[in-house]
């Protein structure tokens, strides 16, 4: 029987049987009820009818107050009903009530009753009327004399009222209906509760067996189930404990080997593992902690761990645990530190300790597992002290040395490193290197760097420009090497900064006074060619003036040709742009510029400086013989300078032909290549050739033979043309002639 | 003043220098041709022709003072004006102290050089025109005779006859002979024009 029956059974069997009972009491209430009103009306009546028999022949004789007295005095013998005497008017004559004196009229006693006058029509046929007030049942008659005339006194008739309150009944013999409804609802309660109790016991019975098998299954008996004699609650809940049994017992099972296990893990663990209790005292202990400390776990499993512990921490060890235990506040479960250990010859050794709270209920434990690093703290050592003597000799050396991920993010830079770039050494960290480069610089540090990683073998060296805090910019060699990882990846760049602003700034100068000594030679050359440049000048401004004031004259005269005017206007114009040209070739000459080097044909050097010995006057007079090569490589070379020299050369051949006449004079300027990297310029003239005295010191500075000039042109020739790596010199013969020759190297790519 | 044709020569190595001056001298009415170098001038050059010479110092080849002492060589008298390109002072003096009527340095105005050579013009045609009146003289003096000739030559020293007569043994009556004479075939109406044409020739 399903569970819920058990308490329900009894419950809807009393529910039932109390609503069947309230049903019947009610109706027979209802009967008794109505009964006893009718009782009492009939009762009401007889006494209303017996007392008008009497009163009504008394007032026959018009003795009213007879009548009064008489109903007075049946009124005071029958308390327990309300009686009124009352005149048509409705003034209470007599009453067994203690009325106080305003109530007095009928609607105003304590029971008010229909007015008289609403039984003035019985008067006539001297009957009764019963009926129901609030709460009374009420009989009414009146008392008249036996007088059927019309004329009928009122005065002379009263009311006679008697009320009886309803619950009041004057019944007698008649059982009580609430009596017989609480004896039935006892006789059910006590069926409802009988019924229960035999429920009850059959289920007691039945989960008392399901609790002796509960029982003998922890008791250890692991076959037994319970017997399943149903298919309600219980019955399900004995499915359920059987399966849980199932469970617990795979589960004990899976326990045992887990257990197993775990042993065999604790026995063969390389830490030492150890178990203390909350006191401190040695539980278990495995072998490697057998071996790390030296003790056999028979002397130890019970002895304090101190035991394993040098001074002070050995003494000091409870109250660690103590204090832990009322703090809670862990300062090594589940940190893990490293701390020191005793052997049991006495001998102190580093070990990696960590421990593990075990809380089994009230008890608490704690599991230590040890590891004996005193070898990994030797290598440490060892590692620790060449980290100091490299981290020395990085510090201390004298060029900058850098590490970079694969980024370029800086991980590390030395002392040298940073004082080059002007930074702290912090500063630099996490900066990413190629921002310290100049941006011209980047691409090839960067092809660089690619290549210093896809093939590790070589070291890679670049020159570079990096720059300072302040936007210094600094020169220097940069040496990459990379890093590899055990499985020969790239790991990191390792990277060598040879400064040589200083090197570089000295040369930088020194080629800036090359410069502008180069400079001095040129404008000194034009203010040489002065008279030459004046003349070529005003030669075009010449034809200008004079065609256009011609033009004017013409016009004047009337004397216009238009194909003349025309003429003339497109020579002044030519004209102008050839004044423009001489002006322009000059500026470009003269200009005070930077080195630059670009490169340039040769034979277009020497067509231009061709053009610009035209300016100069006495060249004018001697023929310049040209015999280019054809094809010839390219130099890269500034163009100014290697015009200036070739300019100095050709003016000094100009000099030394002067003696010669005009149609003798001969001035040859070859090209040609003269070997797989350098081409060669000669410039030949027939002139006087070089005293032997003077040829030996013709490059040295201020020396000259002439009467003007500074003796500086020859020697700034070999600075400009040693400064782009070719050479200078010459051979004379006298009276023959004079070769000056120089070289210069092809550009690369050419 | 004889109305021959007078010619400007143009000897300049620069062709637009050369071309512009030759359209100025058209513009001012006056024939011109131009030279690109000495050499080509002194081989076309005429001594009688009328005319200038406007000549660049600085030139290839012959230069401009070389010119002008060629031509001085030749005993040629065209008058020169100078253009240069630059004021090269020594140049031009030496230009000026051989001969040259002037010269100017580019750029030069156009009534600059216009002027100048009008001066040379005029330079020129008086020249010539001297030229031809000492030929006439020197015809003239050819006809006298050795005495007549003495005798002129102490005329225009300023000798009175008295005195010519006194130093040559002559009376006075012949003196005076062969002073009408000499008058006569010198076609000279007064002492002063005689003078003046002994003057003119000894000159040159």
């Amino acid at each position: 029987m399903p569970f819920r029956l058990t308490l329900a059974i009894p419950l809807l069997f009393f529910a039932l049987s109390c609503v069947a009972v309230i049903a019947l009491h009610n109706n027979s209430d209802q009967k008794y009820k109505n009964e006893s009103q009718h009782r009492s009306k009939i009762k009401l009546k007889s006494d209303l009818l017996r007392l008008r028999s009497i009163a009504t022949p008394l007032l026959q004789n018009n003795n009213v107050s007879v009548v009064e007295l008489l109903v007075k005095d049946f009124a005071d013998s029958n308390l327990d009903t309300l009686i009124y005497l009352v005149r048509f008017s409705g003034t209470i004559v007599v009453s067994n009530q203690n009325l106080s004196s305003n109530q007095t009229s009928i609607d105003l006693a304590p029971i008010p009753l229909p007015k008289p006058k609403k039984f003035w029509r019985m008067v006539k046929r001297s009957k009764t009327y019963l009926g129901e007030h609030n709460d009374y049942t009420y009989a009414v008659t009146p008392i008249c004399p036996d007088d059927r005339s019309s004329t009928l006194n009122r005065q002379n008739c009263r009311f006679l009222y008697f009320a009886i309150k309803n619950d009041k009944p004057t019944t007698d013999g008649l059982p009580s209906p609430r009596s017989q409804l609480f004896q039935s609802l006892i006789g059910f309660a006590l069926v409802a509760v009988a019924l229960w109790l035999v429920l009850e016991w059959r289920l007691r019975y039945r989960l008392n067996r399901l609790c002796a098998s509960v029982r003998q299954f922890t008791e250890g008996d692991q076959l037994v189930r319970c017997e399943i004699d149903d298919v309600d609650e219980i019955a399900a809940t004995a499915t359920d404990l059987n399966s849980m049994f199932d469970a617990i017992e795979s589960n004990r099972k899976i326990l045992e080997y887990s257990r197993a296990q775990l042993n065999a893990v604790f026995e063969t663990a390389v830490d030492g593992i150890i178990t203390i209790n909350d006191k401190g005292l040695i539980q278990s202990m495995n072998t490697s902690a057998e071996t790390i400390f030296g003790y056999t776990r028979e002397n130890t499993i019970g002895q304090n761990v101190s035991l394993l512990m040098p001074e002070p921490y050995g003494s000091e060890h409870d109250s660690y645990i103590n204090s832990y235990l009322i703090t809670r506040k862990p300062k090594i479960i589940g940190i893990g530190r490293e701390v020191t250990g005793r052997r049991k010859d006495g001998s102190v050794f580093p070990l990696e300790l960590s421990v593990s709270e075990v809380n089994h209920g009230d008890e608490i434990s704690f599991t230590g597992v040890v590891r004996d690093i005193s070898r990994r703290k030797f290598a440490e050592n060892q590692l620790k002290n060449r980290e100091e003597e490299l981290r020395l000799g990085l510090d201390n050396a004298p060029i900058g040395i850098i590490t970079c991920n694969l980024d370029f993010r800086i991980l590390t830079a030395n002392r040298a490193c940073a004082e080059l770039l002007d930074y702290l050494e912090l500063e630099l960290r996490g900066r990413k290197f190629s921002e310290l480069i100049h941006s011209e610089d980047l691409q090839a540090f960067s092809v660089c760097a690619a290549q210093a990683q896809s093939t590790p073998a070589d070291r890679y060296s670049i020159d570079q420009r990096w720059i300072g805090k302040n936007g210094a910019i600094y020169q220097g060699r940069l040496h990459i090497g990379v890093a590899h990882s055990e499985n020969d990846e790239p790991r990191m760049f390792v990277m060598q900064m040879e400064d040589s602003t200083e090197r570089l700034s000295a040369e930088k100068e020194a080629r800036h006074l090359r410069d502008r000594l180069a400079h001095v030679g040129r404008v000194s050359i034009l203010g040489e060619m002065a008279a030459g440049i004046a003349h070529e000048v005003n030669q075009p401004l010449t034809a200008i003036a004079s065609y256009a004031e011609a033009c004017q004259r013409l016009i004047a005269a009337d004397m216009v040709d238009s194909n003349e005017l025309m003429h003339a206007m497109q020579q002044t114009a030519s004209q102008a742009h050839r004044a423009g040209e001489v002006i322009r070739r000059l500026r470009s000459f003269a200009k005070q510029h930077e080195t630059q080097r670009n490169v340039v044909n040769p034979n277009d050097l020497i067509k231009d400086v061709v053009e610009l010995t035209k300016i100069d006057t006495p060249l004018q007079q001697t023929a310049l013989n040209l015999e280019l090569a054809r094809e010839l490589p390219s130099v890269k070379a500034d163009a100014v300078q290697i015009q200036q020299v070739l300019l100095n050369l050709i003016r000094n051949a100009t000099d030394a032909v002067s003696d010669l006449q005009c149609t003798d004079r001969s001035i040859m300027i070859r090209s040609e290549k003269a070997s797989q990297d350098l081409i060669r310029i000669d410039v030949i003239d027939n002139g006087c050739g070089i005293e032997d005295a003077d040829a030996t010191q013709i490059f040295n500075p201020f020396f000259s033979t002439k009467h003007s000039g500074m003796g500086l042109g020859l020697s700034i020739c070999r600075s400009i043309i040693e400064s782009h790596g070719g050479h200078l010199n010459f051979e004379t013969r006298h009276d023959r002639g004079t070769k000056f020759f120089m070289t210069l190297p092809i550009a690369v790519g050419e | 003043m004889s109305v021959e044709k007078q010619t400007i020569f143009i000897v300049d190595d620069d062709q637009a220098v050369r071309d512009s001056l030759g359209l100025l001298m058209k513009s001012v009415g006056l024939a011109s041709i131009g030279f690109s170098c000495a050499s080509d001038f002194l081989q076309s050059y005429n001594p009688n022709q009328a005319g200038c010479l406007v000549l660049d110092i600085r030139m290839p080849g012959m230069s401009g003072l070389e010119l002008q002492q060629e031509l001085s060589h030749r005993n040629a008298t065209i008058p020169i004006v100078f253009i240069t390109g630059h004021g090269d002072v020594p140049m031009a003096v030496q230009a000026i102290r051989d001969g040259a009527v002037d010269f100017i340095q580019k750029p030069f105005r156009d009534q600059d050089l216009i002027d100048r050579i009008h001066k040379a013009l005029d330079i020129n045609a008086q020249a010539r025109e001297q030229h031809s009146k000492s030929g006439a003289i020197l015809r003239n003096l050819n006809t006298l005779t050795k005495r007549e000739h003495q005798i002129m030559e102490m005329i225009v020293e300023g000798k009175p006859n008295k005195i010519i007569a006194s130093e040559l043994f002559l009376s006075q009556r012949t003196v005076e002979v062969h002073r009408a004479k000499v008058m006569e075939k010198m076609q000279a109406d007064s002492l002063a024009e005689l003078v003046r044409m002994v003057t003119l020739v000894q000159s040159q």
